[in-house]
């Protein structure tokens, strides 16, 4: 371990690499911002040495780097992973390209669906079979195994999947078939077996996730050896985490093992971020709520901890259509991503009606007041005619906008819903947000959660331009909108604890559970849970496993994950066990009480290194001293036939207790916050500021 | 903001949205809690808000079956019409499962509950899901209705929420999975709640006192959209057929589509007699399963509401298997009416690509196919060596389903194994091993089903399944045709190969249940879809394309 004070998060995204460096000891914050580069790991690595030199300090001194990248979602979009070689069990090659059979959009008989990432001659079956209950029932003909993996040694093939059926019950075949891998294409070639990559039922989405592993292991390792031998260069020492879609951090030993861990590894750090916000200012249910030019994220962390899922989609051939895309059965942070944005295009509809997203202007041409030729009114168009926009102020200042711009196109669509173009804008942008405020009350309603008991937390361009009205729209009293708002996922890295999931599928009723069996897959879990968190420099003290089941009522399809007791599970626990069950569905569903049979189908476990007691980050802003924050007024317009004059406050020259009352704008170099008429706004001693929103009547 | 007597079009959109996003949450409380596997992997249920009149004013995008379409607000209006003299009050909840009032066929349930709105009725929620089971043969093998299983009758489940025991236990009563009817049927009521619930803060929030003039504004909107599109065509007589395999012989379905100004009308005169076995599909889905191919073709993403169907009349002369007499069986009416949209889309073929957009249409489909596996399992099968499956002792009756390949269009190949014109998924391997002692030994793509076209069909597919149980099991085929009869290519594109049932490689009867001894083998291939174009004008590099993956492996037509 190295015994450096600095712990650096860097994050690499479309357009700008930025890093977040802490000293642990006193927890103060400096940031760097670079430009991406072709090569990634070049602006990362010069993303540090950036924080490292404000800090005054050098590679010698870092404890740990820990790193966000979207480089496997980027592969699987962009389809420039490896070739990939899948062995299945006879008569099943086909299964990744047949996939679950529905359709996305039953309205259009030409929709696409994605090609498979691992081409039909490439796809081979070989004899062996094992039962669900795991009795061997074919033996695997390792003759046969040999003679494909000889062929694809001359066919180029740079990555084999494997993926029996109840693989999951009995890896022996898959364990043999690894084996045979690396006897015939070398010791080192990469492999990926469906019982260690997800070890759970359900065919199509345990290979499909499998293959997707395969696909981008060369890539991922090849990266991950050049940032290491990088940064090493320039005299690094400490250990290198990547952040997992999970929201944990793992070594890049593990990570180049399971590269399919990291498909949300970007967007998770932001989840975590407002999860360690809201521990500082002791919000327990927070709406993480971030907004780009194309697509609102929103996450819901309950009781500090962001709420996670055990599946998704990644590159989908309709960005917002649930089957559209290739399924990955691995724990990621439940993001919902909604298909407004600022660059969100409106247009009137066959019915006459006014429609928002989720089509967008992206970064280019861009909102019509970008002057980049344009012609789409957007969102961010309305913001500009509302007023919340300013034309010298966008991005810092770094973009100015065009107001006529942004009223010729707002016109055109004025004229065809024959309204003013006020009242066009202030419609989009009413659309937008009500289109914001449906998906999470939906998502909300299927986590079992009231949103009246949470509060908002907004960032990214978009986020605090639209927070208060989705407060208002879903009764929420309060909207945080947090400092250093730009470095928000760089901040989110610093904040995630070493930390892996395992799974395996034992399907069994309660009553007739073999807790041997379980006892028995829960050791082996641990023990390698063990061994990741000792090489991720975890001591045993602050290791700590937490379980949980994949649970359902017999005959059901949907399970649900149910926490479960730590340990000394066994028959006398089941009670325990049922009752944890019952309880997690009636929070999720309601309902009369029931008392039919339960299954659980997957037994689940979350190994990670508890929380260190270290100083609290300092991420409040510090205000320039004496300076008026009010640096102008603007007209802005909330809608029917009042317009007001709102303050325009510099963010920067806001101090800890200051408090006004709305309409009010605090402008940033990344976003403006949208106060409305009746809310009022405060800055907290982190230097956030938090806007008390009136609720609708009835709330 | 107030009530205008005429609503702005952002007004209107921001409500509309709202009430549709309502639908969203109460079709997720049905998915993430019904016992039915047709429900839960296969999503066959669908819910929607009516106005006060019964008219649909708020449905899902996404979930909503395309074959649903009008289903739940025809079904509404005759329930409210039967009871026009018992007024239904607040926390009322009628159910029925009658298939010449709903969708079709007994296991398909529906709930209905008013909104109310202080005083006033403002909507009602409704919502229908195929349920797990309601007793009776789940096979075509039925003569009447009454061997199908329970008739349930528009009767009162909850009264001023207040469940009415003895309904429930009737139902309960008449299942074979007593617990999990309970419990799909709580689902359902619990969607119905929530609906009510979300729609009336819905009308605090934008200060509404009902939703009337919303809803007058979208049906006119709906329908002036609809009128408009119709216009557009030509006026004429267009005629398709499409044969069904039937039982023993063949059956046609006749559509002649009367475009008349801004409307439509589709008669099926010429339609074989209703059967005496349980393919007959009763009017209402027939119905939903005329109007959604004109949609697609014609208004593809529109919004639907009632106004959209108001301009299309569906005619069927009574005693034709696609408007049968009560009490003919209908269990398995998909198997026939699955072909409808075939025959609307081939009638108006000959409108590509002027007047209809060349993939807004596509070739005859291999469909979604069904059977299921019932058997009892007292010990565990000497095979497994194990712990063997986690159900010990107890009945079983497994459904799966799967589906062929999609018939091409005039712009795109057909897709591999897709669900048309239903959308239902497949039942993964692993949870069939799980619930009853077979093994497959494959389930694959089958190279040259594809009709060939300038655009190809989409390819079906062929499970193989042994019994792994010690005694014998039941096999009893559910939905599927296109045995005999191969779905059709359109503008001069191919067949697509033929479906087919086996055991141990011998053809065996599509309708009737078979005993499977242990050991021994059953084989069911899917049909694939039927191509689009002349095959000589098929682009060079995809045909080697589909050589190259073994899609085709001859370039002339499809296996026999």
């Amino acid at each position: 371990m190295a015994s450096g004070q600095y712990r650096v998060g860097f994050d690499i995204g479309g357009t700008f690499t930025d890093a977040v460096l802490t000293d642990v000891k006193s927890g103060a914050v400096w940031t760097a911002k670079v430009l991406t580069t072709v090569e990634p790991e070049e602006g990362a690595i010069a993303s540090v040495a950036a924080a490292l030199e404000k800090a005054g300090a050098d590679m010698a001194d870092l404890e740990a780097l820990v790193h966000g990248t979207t480089l496997v979602s980027n592969a699987l979009i962009a389809r420039h992973g490896a070739v990939v070689g899948l062995l299945t069990t006879e008569g099943f090659t086909d299964v990744l390209e047949i996939g679950r059979e529905l359709r996305y959009n039953t309205y259009d008989n030409s929709a696409p669906f994605p090609e498979p990432l691992v081409s039909r001659p490439l796809r081979r079956g070989v004899r062996e079979r094992i039962l669900v209950d795991g009795t061997e029932y074919q033996e695997l003909d390792e003759e046969q195994v040999r003679r494909v993996l000889r062929e694809w040694k001359d066919a180029g093939v740079k990555a084999v999947a494997v993926a029996y059926l109840h693989s999951y019950r009995n890896a022996k075949h898959e364990q043999r078939t690894q084996d045979l891998v690396w006897e015939v294409l070398g010791a080192q070639f990469p492999v990926s077996i469906s019982s260690e990559v997800a070890a759970e039922f359900r065919e199509y989405e345990r290979t499909s996730t499998t293959a997707i592993n395969a696909y981008v292991q060369p890539l991922v390792a090849e990266y991950q050896e050049a940032l290491v031998a990088g940064l090493q260069e320039l005299g690094n020492r400490a250990p290198l985490y990547v952040m997992l879609s999970s929201g944990g951090v793992a070594t890049t030993d593990v990570t180049s093992r399971f590269p399919v861990r990291l498909v949300e590894s970007g967007p998770a750090a932001g989840a975590l971020a407002a999860a360690y916000y809201g521990r500082m200012l002791g919000e327990r249910n927070l709406i993480s709520f971030d907004v780009g030019g194309t697509t609102a994220k929103a996450c819901l962390i309950k009781d500090f901890t962001p709420l996670r899922r055990n599946q998704f989609e990644v590159a989908r051939m309709s960005r917002f259509m649930q089957h559209s895309g290739i399924p990955v059965r691995s724990p990621s942070i439940d993001m919902l991503e909604i298909g407004a944005g600022g660059g969100s295009i409106a247009a009137v509809d066959k019915l006459g009606l006014l429609k928002v997203g989720p089509e967008s202007a992206e970064a280019n041409p861009g909102p019509a007041c970008y002057g980049r030729g344009g012609t789409d009114p957007t969102v961010t168009d309305a913001h500009l005619l509302l007023g919340y926009l300013s034309e010298d102020s966008f991005a810092g200042g770094s973009i100015r906008l065009d107001k006529g711009a942004a009223s010729a196109a707002m016109g055109a669509l004025a004229e065809k819903l024959r309204v003013g173009v006020l009242e066009a804008a202030w419609g989009v942008y009413q659309i937008a947000t009500e289109n914001m405020a449906a998906a999470v009350r939906v998502h909300l309603a299927e986590k079992g959660q009231d949103p009246r008991n949470c509060s908002l937390f907004a960032f990214g361009g978009g986020g605090p331009l639209h927070a208060t009205q989705v407060a208002q729209k879903l009764r929420i009293g309060k909207v945080i909108c947090p400092s250093r708002a730009g470095v928000m996922s760089a901040v989110g890295l610093l904040m995630a604890p070493p930390a892996f999931d395992f799974a395996k599928t034992y399907i069994s009723k309660l009553g007739s559970v073999d807790w041997a069996e379980v006892d028995r897959m829960y050791d082996e879990m641990q023990r390698e849970g063990e061994q990741m968190l000792v090489a991720a420099g975890v001591p045993a003290e602050r290791m700590e496993f937490v379980r949980s089941a994949d649970m359902r009522f017999v005959g059901q399809m949907h399970e649900i994950t149910v926490p479960i007791a730590g340990s000394d599970l066994g028959a006398e626990a089941e009670r325990g066990v049922y009752d944890a069950f019952t309880k997690r569905y009636g929070e999720l569903y309601g309902g009369e009480e029931r008392s039919d049979p339960a299954e659980v189908l997957t037994w689940r476990l979350l190994a990670r290194g508890a929380e260190t007691q270290e100083a609290a980050l300092q991420v409040g802003s510090s205000a320039e001293d004496g300076a008026d924050p009010v640096i102008g007024r603007r007209e802005v317009y909330f809608g029917g036939n009042s317009r007001f004059t709102a303050a325009v406050y510099d963010r920067y020259r806001l101090r800890p207790g200051f408090s006004a009352q709305g309409p009010a704008l605090v402008e940033e170099n990344e976003t403006t916050l949208v106060i409305g008429p009746d809310d009022s706004f405060e800055v907290d001693r982190f230097g956030n500021v938090v806007v008390t929103v009136r609720r609708a009547e009835g709330g | 903001m107030s009530q205008q007597q005429k609503i702005d079009p952002i007004t209107l959109e921001i409500v509309w949205r709202r009430f549709t996003s309502i639908v969203d949450e109460a079709e997720a409380v049905i998915a993430h809690t019904s016992f039915s596997s047709t429900v839960g992997e296969a999503s066959d249920f669908s819910a929607v808000i009516l106005d006060a009149k019964g008219r649909l004013f708020a449905q899902t995008a996404s979930s909503a079956l395309g074959g649903f379409v009008g289903v739940l607000p025809r079904a509404a209006r005759t329930v409210l019409e039967i009871f026009r003299d018992r007024p239904l009050k607040p926390g009322d909840v009628v159910v029925t499962n009658d298939p010449w009032i709903c969708a079709g066929h007994l296991p398909d349930m529906m709930m209905l509950r008013p909104i109310f709105y202080g005083s006033r009725v403002v909507g009602y929620a409704a919502n229908i899901a195929h349920l797990s089971d309601v007793g009776g043969r789940v096979s075509a093998e039925a003569t009447d209705v009454f061997q199908e299983g329970l008739q349930i009758p528009p009767s009162f489940l909850y009264q001023e929420d207040r469940l009415n025991h003895d309904v429930m236990n009737f139902i309960k009563r008449n299942s074979r999975t007593p617990k999990q009817i309970e419990g799909d049927i709580q689902a359902q009521v619990a969607a119905c709640r929530a609906a009510e619930q979300r729609s009336l803060e819905a009308l605090q929030e934008y200060r509404l006192t009902d939703l009337e003039d919303f809803s007058d504004a979208i049906q006119s909107r709906t329908e002036a959209a609809m009128r408009s599109a119709i216009r557009e065509i030509p006026d004429g007589d267009y005629k398709g057929e499409v044969w069904s395999d039937g039982i023993d012989e063949s059956l046609r379905i006749s559509v002649n589509i009367q475009v008349r100004g801004d409307e439509i009308l589709v008669d099926y005169t010429g339609t074989s007699a209703q059967v005496n076995r349980g393919i007959n599909c009763p009017f209402n889905l027939t119905y939903a399963e005329t109007v959604y191919p004109l949609l697609c073709a014609i208004v593809p993403n529109l919004p639907v509401a009632e106004g959209s169907l108001v301009p299309i009349k569906v005619t069927a002369p009574l005693g034709t298997v696609v408007n049968p007499r009560y009490p003919a069986p209908v269990m398995i009416r998909v198997a026939v009416i699955h072909n409808a949209h075939a025959a609307i889309f081939r009638a108006l073929s000959g409108l590509v690509p002027k007047y209809i957009a060349p993939t807004a249409i596509a070739a005859h489909s291999g469909g979604v196919w069904a059977f299921r596996f019932a058997g009892t399992y007292r010990e565990v099968p000497s095979a497994y060596k194990g712990a063997g499956l986690p159900q010990e002792s107890e009945q079983y009756m497994q459904m799966y389903l799967f589906n062929g390949g999609v018939g091409a269009s005039g712009g795109s190949d057909g897709a591999t194994a897709k669900s048309v014109p239903a959308n239902v998924g497949n039942v993964p391997i692993e949870v069939m091993e799980a619930r009853c002692p077979i093994l497959f030994e494959r389930k694959e793509l089958i190279p040259d089903s594809c009709g060939v076209g300038e655009y190809r069909g989409g390819l079906g597919q062929r499970v193989v399944i042994r019994n792994l149980a010690d005694e014998p099991i039941e096999f009893i085929p559910g939905a599927g045709d296109r045995i005999k009869n191969k779905p059709f290519g359109l503008a001069g594109g191919g067949e697509g190969s033929r479906g087919g049932i086996y055991i141990d490689g011998t053809p065996v009867h599509p309708r009737k249940t078979h005993i499977l001894q242990p050991n021994h083998v059953v084989e069911v291939c899917v049909p694939g879809g039927g191509g689009f174009g002349r095959p000589e004008d098929r682009d060079a590099l995809r045909l080697a394309e589909d050589e190259r993956l073994g899609y085709v492996t001859r370039r002339s037509a499809p296996q026999p």
